[in-house]
């Protein structure tokens, strides 16, 4: 039977239920700029009604109800799409670190300006010409030296800022290796004490929220996958070797490595080789090891197979002096190319092909045409349009890399705006359930006090009949 | 769908971001009057322009070495010229030294020392040089020597045959020299003969070397159109590398640089964009949300 004092009971317990719920608006109006926050709502629920006894069916109606409680704590999540939006997030990022990198190597060699190399090498095949035209002229000699001497530092400043460039990359990988080991720490941890709430029936939503962020973060790194458990704990993996599973995370090391020039190696700490398959990471490493790589190597064969054209014709030719066989560059690549220190003396440059022939610029002419010799890509391509591809090469890859990073920039933000729009805080809907929580609770107040005032009435009034 | 403060937000900072990255594109290709900045931004385009940058300067190059070759080809021809003025003066000589009214005294002293001094002349001639390098030696531009020495009965040629080869574009070469031996020893030989015979008053040999001297001076000839053939052609060749210079920075120009009208005209354009982004910017980031309405 409903007594007046379960009245009271149910009051109090509706005014605690909405004021919980304004609480939680709180907490979502207090977090809708936090990363990674998803609202979160108080499911209300009416209490657990009881049927009259038959002693008492004879004053009303059965199964009366016993008010309201917060039946849980609901988080939006959107787990399907949380996984298409990581793979675009990884996708977009890999291609954006890449992006980066390219870009400035495109910005330092500057090879489309008046500064590029190519204008080096005109320079000096048209030093050459010059000499041809006539080649006991002592300030053309001078010029043409001059010119060589600028050309094999443009070769020098082209290698050392290249490698430079590649080094520098060896930094953000050793960091962001440290950010995956922390991350996965955090999960395991994490991992555990959700599982250990839940057990125990309730919702972790601000663990799971942070959890969420971290693996966000760990596919923008490494393009990381997760499995959920049905005790709701992840497994997580990168490159198909497991990360994190249940407590135990796994962790990764990143160490100079004497077989690649000791450049950075990443492996599992349990000897295993690691591979990203996406992420910062796969664009970071590709541009490391592929497109910084190919533009070394494209600078070395090129300093190579100038050096030994132009050595051998100039050994054949004549200097001033008729002193045969000297050669023109020392060194093998772009690294060591220097213009020989003999030829400071300018009467040691050969422009003849014969001796007491200081006239005779055939030898130099022979120079001049190198420019237009397959030399290069197995005899079918110039030295200029071997450097001219190369050039190109990197230009197509660095637009590659921009085009696919704003492509796939864009998918994820698609995803990540639904994602948003299930998962956001939107300060009209929660103002909105503010006025209604505290609307109700403010009824709950005044049911409490008509029920005050019968009680009231039931204590002091009964009874008092003819007093 | 629902729409979060957030996302408007964050939607008008990505339109602001893109909106002004367009916006800096659009200012630096007016401000360097460059279609692109570097290769990414334009591949083939910035390939074609390095190709052209490269023949541009090639073409530069073969200009200059042509526009020399033109100056030591000017220089030969005025050499031809003073040894031909020689050359018939020295046949008028000896045509007078036939005169019968002449006497032996009269040949040697007159005619005779004109005719030595005119072979002295035609020495000097020979050996001239251009910018300090022999016109008539060969590859032998510069030695110790004159290429041309008169030692009393002969005069000895120390240059060599070389003959110097100038590329005037891509595998065309054109040789600028002439063998000063074969076009002027005749003439020195029969000038010495000319000379001896007014000297010895000797009329036979007078009369031969008259004969001489006209065949040396058409050998004289014949070297002197060779060299004009030559710079005819040469100044054919600096008119065509001179269109190809212009045909060449009209390309480039088409592949490099912007159309400044249509360049300003879309900045402009984007700046108003961008200001109508910031206006609605303005409006999202600082919208107004049910909280301002109740009380």
């Amino acid at each position: 039977m409903s007594t007046l004092f379960s009245g009271i009971h149910l009051a109090l317990q509706s005014m605690l239920a909405h004021q919980q719920a304004i609480e939680i608006t709180e907490h979502n109006v207090a977090n809708a700029n936090t990363p990674g926050y998803r609202r979160q709502e108080a499911i209300l629920a009416a209490g657990h009604p009881y049927g009259l006894s038959g002693l008492d069916h004879s004053i009303g109606a059965g199964q009366m109800g016993t008010g309201v409680t917060v039946e849980k704590i609901k988080r939006f999540s959107v787990d399907f799409f949380d996984g298409r939006y990581r793979r675009e997030l990884a996708e977009s990022k890999r291609w954006e670190a890449a992006y980066t990198v390219l870009q400035q190597i495109e910005g330092t060699l500057n090879e489309t300006g008046s500064d590029g190399l190519i204008a080096k090498l005109d320079d000096f095949w048209t030093g050459w010409q010059a000499l041809s035209a006539d080649p006991n002229n002592t300030s053309l000699r001078a010029d043409l030296y001059d010119r060589s001497v600028a050309l094999t530092e443009a070769f020098h400043w082209r290698a050392q800022a290249l490698d430079y460039i590649r080094r520098d990359q060896d930094l953000t990988i050793t960091q962001r290796v440290q950010e995956i080991n922390s991350s996965a720490e955090q999960i395991a941890h994490l991992n555990q004490e959700i599982a250990r709430v839940k057990s125990v029936g309730d919702q972790p939503n601000d663990l799971l929220d942070e959890r969420d962020r971290l693996l966000d973060r760990l596919s923008e790194i490494a393009g990381a996958t997760s499995y959920l458990q049905p005790n709701e704990e992840v497994i997580v993996s990168i490159g198909g070797h497991t990360l994190v599973m249940g407590k135990d995370n796994f962790d990764l090391v990143a160490a100079p490595d004497i077989t690649i020039g000791n450049l950075v190696k990443v492996t599992w700490a349990d000897g295993q080789s690691f591979s990203a398959d996406t992420g910062e990471l796969k664009g970071l490493f590709d541009a490391r090891d592929i497109h910084i790589k190919s533009q070394i190597d494209g600078l070395n064969s090129l300093a190579g197979g100038l050096i030994t054209r132009i050595n051998t014709i100039h050994q054949s030719g004549v200097d001033l002096n008729d002193v045969t066989g000297r050669v023109f560059f020392t060194g093998t690549d772009a690294r060591t190319m220097r213009v020989d220190s003999a030829l400071s003396n300018l009467s040691n440059i050969a422009a003849a092909g014969a001796i007491n022939s200081p006239g005779d610029g055939s030898v130099a002419l022979q120079l001049a045409q190198v420019q237009r010799e397959l030399l290069m890509n197995g005899g079918t391509t110039t030295l200029n349009d071997y450097h001219n591809s190369q050039v190109t090469g990197l230009g197509l890859v660095t637009l590659k890399a921009h085009t696919s990073a704003q492509d796939r920039g864009l998918v994820a933000k698609a995803l990540s705006d639904q994602r948003e729009s299930v998962t956001g805080v939107s300060m009209d809907e929660e103002a909105a359930n503010l006025i209604k929580y505290q609307r109700a609770y403010q009824a709950a107040a005044r049911m409490m006090t008509a029920l005050d005032e019968m009680l009231d009435k039931v204590i002091n009034g009964m009874g008092v009949v003819g007093r | 769908m629902r729409v979060t403060n957030r996302m408007m937000t964050e939607n008008a900072i990505g339109h602001l971001n893109e909106n002004i990255d367009r916006l800096n594109t659009l200012a630096e290709r007016v401000s360097s009057g460059k279609q692109f900045r570097s290769a990414s931004d334009n591949p083939s385009a910035a390939s074609a322009s390095l190709v052209l940058r490269s023949t541009l300067k090639t073409t530069q190059a073969y200009l200059t070495t042509a526009q020399n070759s033109d100056e030591w080809m000017s220089a030969t021809e005025f050499a031809f010229k003073q040894m031909s003025d020689l050359g018939t003066r020295a046949i008028t000589l000896a045509k007078q030294g036939l005169s019968d009214t002449l006497s032996g005294k009269e040949r040697r002293d007159a005619l005779g020392t004109e005719m030595t001094a005119i072979l002295e002349n035609a020495v000097d001639i020979a050996n001239s040089s251009h910018q300090g390098n022999y016109l008539f030696a060969g590859f032998k531009v510069s030695m110790a020597t004159v290429p041309f020495t008169l030692t009393g009965a002969a005069v000895t040629y120390s240059g060599d045959t070389g003959s110097l080869q100038r590329e005037i574009g891509p595998n065309q070469t054109i040789t600028v020299n002439v063998n000063g031996d074969t076009a002027f020893t005749p003439l020195f030989d029969a000038l010495i003969d000319a000379r001896d015979a007014l000297n010895t008053n000797n009329a036979a040999q007078i009369e031969s070397a008259v004969n001489a001297l006209s065949a040396a001076m058409d050998t004289l000839g014949g070297v002197r159109t060779t060299n004009g053939a030559r710079q005819r052609q040469l100044r054919t060749g600096i008119d065509r590398i001179e269109k190809t210079q212009i045909e060449l920075k009209s390309l480039l120009t088409q592949k490099e640089d912007v159309n400044l009208a249509e360049a300003i005209s879309l900045l402009q354009n984007q700046e108003s964009t961008y200001k109508t982004v910031l206006e609605v910017a303005q409006r999202t980031i600082s919208a107004l949300n049910l909280f301002d309405y109740l009380r």
